[in-house]
């Protein structure tokens, strides 16, 4: 509740006002004299005007906050993500893509060693296809990242590498996303609550879609547990 | 000497200039408060940590709500010390009787109260300017929808109307510890107390107060419970304060 | 029509009692003194005169109306004493600008002139001022104020002897020119003797006297004599007070009815006859009845021990 949070910040705030009175020597709480007061109010309001003005200047992104309609929408996509995905619709996926890699290979067998993630793991998929001969491609799908309907920029690949037969995929390098959010205060919040702008209620998408897709030629073999990728079949 | 016959309405007026002009100490403290509330603010007022694949993303937020809630309490501190002998007593030096004298600091309360309410939503900016100014990072800057002309408006409405009741609390809790000064004991006593026995009769009296009050997504019927609230405190103040008489 | 009236009034604080079936009435535009022992119940008449105290019975009017609550009285009623309280945040200046506000008859010429004959500072404030600078300070704005009643509760309190000699000429001439009411608590009754109209005098919440100034001077006698020779004439006469002296004599007041026989006799029987001050008639007046006469007494019996 807003009164347990707020309850040692206001035992403090009462500690230090009382110290005022006592510091005071007419003990009311005009320890600036006279129209010190009004002074400091008027001083004190431009202050707030100038930076108000040069905040909303500034080049800074803006979520516009949908809530859960945005939500909604994300949903929706990754949805389609998955299900484009799943019936190997490469077509379908191109927006998403994010990196792509190619390697000869004319081995017969290929094996496909997953480095340990500890959170997330990556969704993998393989494809045998036809249209491949001596070469593995492997493409790296993601739907956006979204904060309150803000789209991060920042792109995530993770490591692909082939060494012989062995096509390593390590989780790579995780983006750490430092964000400063400005919120408004709660009066502005109280009355657009069915809308999913509550307090804290700002969401990192659940819904994102993320997949390396590879591509094998028809007939290799690939050894790999079989928990670790989707056999896809676009047929 | 002719004998004059003054207005209400007059005298009321002459003491709003009065207690304006006398009592501008009261932006001392607004301003250090909200200074003060500026400060536990840099640190963002909370966090949110989220993982996903291949991202780590950590979110400070940034508001203004200490602020407001500190200014709520100024509200409230501030009624509550406009209640003491000294300050009422500062009315009986001119022309005045009960009614003016109440009226007239009601007034002056409001007055302050839309002062107070006004500088805490701008002093966000200010806070979040100073975010983005002085903390060090590679932290990116968000900010949450800013919403429209009418959601601000409501905002303001909704923040002056928060703190003009909390000051409606305070008048009256000051009035009924002048009834006695053995009361500054026995009131929070009995009032935690009631609180903490009611709650353990399963019915928790500030949790529903809050829910009355803060969890009203109705902006009319918001607007509707504070007002009341707001009436019934200061009524209720009137009637204790006419209770008293003024020694000096 | 009647300034203040007055019928029955009693007040209490918790037990004790402080006025006490107290009447009198006040005509219009005259300048009173209100004189009694501390605690006699003076500075609470005053308040509830002015409005600041309730009451507890009987009827009081203060130009027509009952004071407590009243915008009317306030308007018209200015209660001086010297636990003012004033705003600190306003300077003594701010202070005289905020009266003009509020009563209609204030004379700011009047005030700024006295406020500068005093040698106020504009910008010094009311809570560092001195008790006297205080006291004088309060009775500008009670002056200035030119209110229709105008109640000074000792008023001179800390004020050094050229300031009160000040005040009570500024006060004479004020009034002179806009003539209203005034009461006036004090202890000084010997300096205001020129200056009061009628005079109050009130013992133990009570009315004891009330009469103008000019008869209260010729109300007592003092006679001095044999203890015999005066115990024998205080038998026919109204006695007020009475004190045991020295060898066998004895100062004894009386109220004022002599006729030449009573003199003669006096002068036969060996009484000397002494005009009573009017400030001393007060303090005879209003000594404690079951109390035990002087304070000399207090060391007297100190020493038979």
């Amino acid at each position: 509740m807003i009164v347990e949070a707020f309850l040692p910040i206001f035992l403090l705030l009462a500690v230090i006002i009382g110290l005022i009175l006592l510091i005071n020597k007419s003990s009311r709480f005009s320890f600036g004299r006279g129209r010190a007061g009004l002074w400091m109010l008027i001083g004190y309001s431009c202050l707030l005007v100038v930076s108000a003005v040069v905040f909303l200047a500034l080049p800074i992104g803006n979520t516009d906050l949908q809530g859960k309609e945005s939500e909604r929408k994300e949903e929706q996509t990754s949805q389609a993500f998955y299900d484009a995905v799943l019936q190997g619709k490469i077509n379908e996926m191109e927006k998403w893509l994010i990196h792509e890699w190619s390697f000869p290979f004319n081995e017969e067998q290929l094996i496909l060693q997953v480095g340990a993630n500890d959170v997330n793991s990556i969704n993998i998929f393989v494809e045998h296809t036809d249209g491949l001969t001596d070469t593995i491609e492997a493409s790296y799908y993601q739907t956006p990242l979204m904060i309150d309907g803000f789209e991060v920029e920042e792109k995530y690949t993770p490591a692909v590498h082939m060494d012989m037969t062995t096509l390593t995929i390590y989780p790579g390098e995780t983006k750490d996303l430092k964000y400063k959010m400005f919120g408004s205060e709660f009066p502005f919040r109280m009355f657009n609550r069915e809308e999913g702008t509550m307090w804290m209620d700002s969401i990192v998408s659940h819904w994102n879609g993320s997949a390396l897709y590879i591509r094998v030629p028809e007939g290799l073999e690939v050894f790999a547990d079989q928990s670790n990728y989707t056999e896809v079949d676009p047929s | 000497m002719s004998l004059i016959e003054v207005q209400t309405s007059e005298i009321v007026k002459r003491q709003i200039g009065y207690k304006w002009r006398a009592y501008t100490g009261v932006f001392t403290s607004l301003v250090v408060i909200q200074l003060l509330g500026l400060l536990f603010s840099l640190n963002g007022t909370g966090q949110m940590g989220s993982g996903r694949t291949g991202y780590d993303v950590k979110i400070t937020y940034f508001t203004a709500d200490i602020i407001v809630g500190f200014t709520i309490f100024w509200g409230f501190l501030t009624a509550f010390l406009l209640t003491t002998k000294a300050y009422r007593e500062d009315d009986f030096a001119f022309v005045t009787n009960r009614k003016t004298s109440t009226l007239s600091t009601i007034a002056f309360l409001f007055m302050i109260c839309v002062i107070g309410a006004l500088t805490a939503l701008l002093s966000s900016f200010a806070l979040k300017l100073l975010a983005y100014v002085i903390l060090p990072g590679e932290e990116m800057l968000l900010i949450q929808g800013m919403g429209d002309v009418g959601t601000w408006l409501q905002g303001i409405f909704a923040t002056i109307l928060i703190v003009f009741m909390f000051s409606s609390l305070g008048y009256l809790a000051g009035m009924i510890i002048q009834l006695n000064k053995m009361l500054v004991i026995v009131l929070p006593v009995v009032v935690v107390g009631l609180m903490i026995l009611l709650s353990r009769g399963g019915f928790q009296v500030e949790e529903y107060f809050f829910q009355f009050i803060f969890e009203e997504n109705q902006a009319w019927l918001f607007t509707l419970k504070t007002i009341a609230v707001t009436t019934i405190f200061y009524a209720l103040a009137v009637l204790v304060s006419n209770r008293l008489e003024v020694k000096r | 029509m009647k300034a203040i009236k007055c019928k029955d009034v009693n007040k209490q604080f918790y037990r004790k009692r402080a006025l006490n079936d107290l009447s009198f009435s006040v005509d219009e535009n005259k300048i009173v003194g209100v004189i009694g022992r501390n605690g006699a119940g003076k500075t609470t008449l005053l308040k509830i005169l002015a409005g600041l105290l309730k009451e507890k019975s009987g009827v009081i009017e203060v130009f027509g109306r009952r004071p407590f609550n009243n915008l009317f009285v306030s308007a018209n009623t200015i209660y001086i004493d010297d636990a003012m309280n004033f705003p600190t945040a306003l300077t003594l200046k701010e202070i005289l600008e905020e009266a003009r506000r509020f009563y209609h008859h204030w004379d700011h010429e009047l005030a700024l002139r006295l406020f500068h004959f005093f040698e106020f500072e504009p910008k010094q404030r009311h809570n560092e001022l001195s008790k006297g600078k205080e006291s004088t300070f309060n009775m500008i704005v009670g002056l200035a104020s030119r209110s229709p009643l105008t109640i000074f509760d000792e008023p001179t309190t800390g004020m050094d002897a050229a300031v009160r000699k000040d005040f009570y000429r500024a006060l004479l001439k004020d009034y002179l020119a806009h003539p209203r009411t005034i009461l006036l608590s004090t202890h000084h009754l010997e300096e205001m003797e020129d200056l009061l109209e009628e005079v109050l005098v009130i013992h133990e919440g009570a009315l004891s006297l009330h009469i103008s100034m000019d008869e209260l001077k010729e109300y007592g006698v003092g006679l001095t004599g044999k203890k015999d020779a005066v115990d024998s004439f205080l038998k026919e006469k109204e006695m007020l007070w009475k004190k045991e002296q020295t060898f066998d004599t004895c100062y004894a007041v009386i109220k004022n009815d002599l006729t030449g026989d009573d003199y003669q006799r006096l002068k036969e029987s060996g009484v000397q006859v002494s005009p009573v001050k009017a400030n001393d008639l007060c303090i005879y007046l209003t000594e404690s009845q079951n109390g035990k006469g002087s304070v000399d007494d207090v060391f007297d019996r100190s020493a038979d021990v």
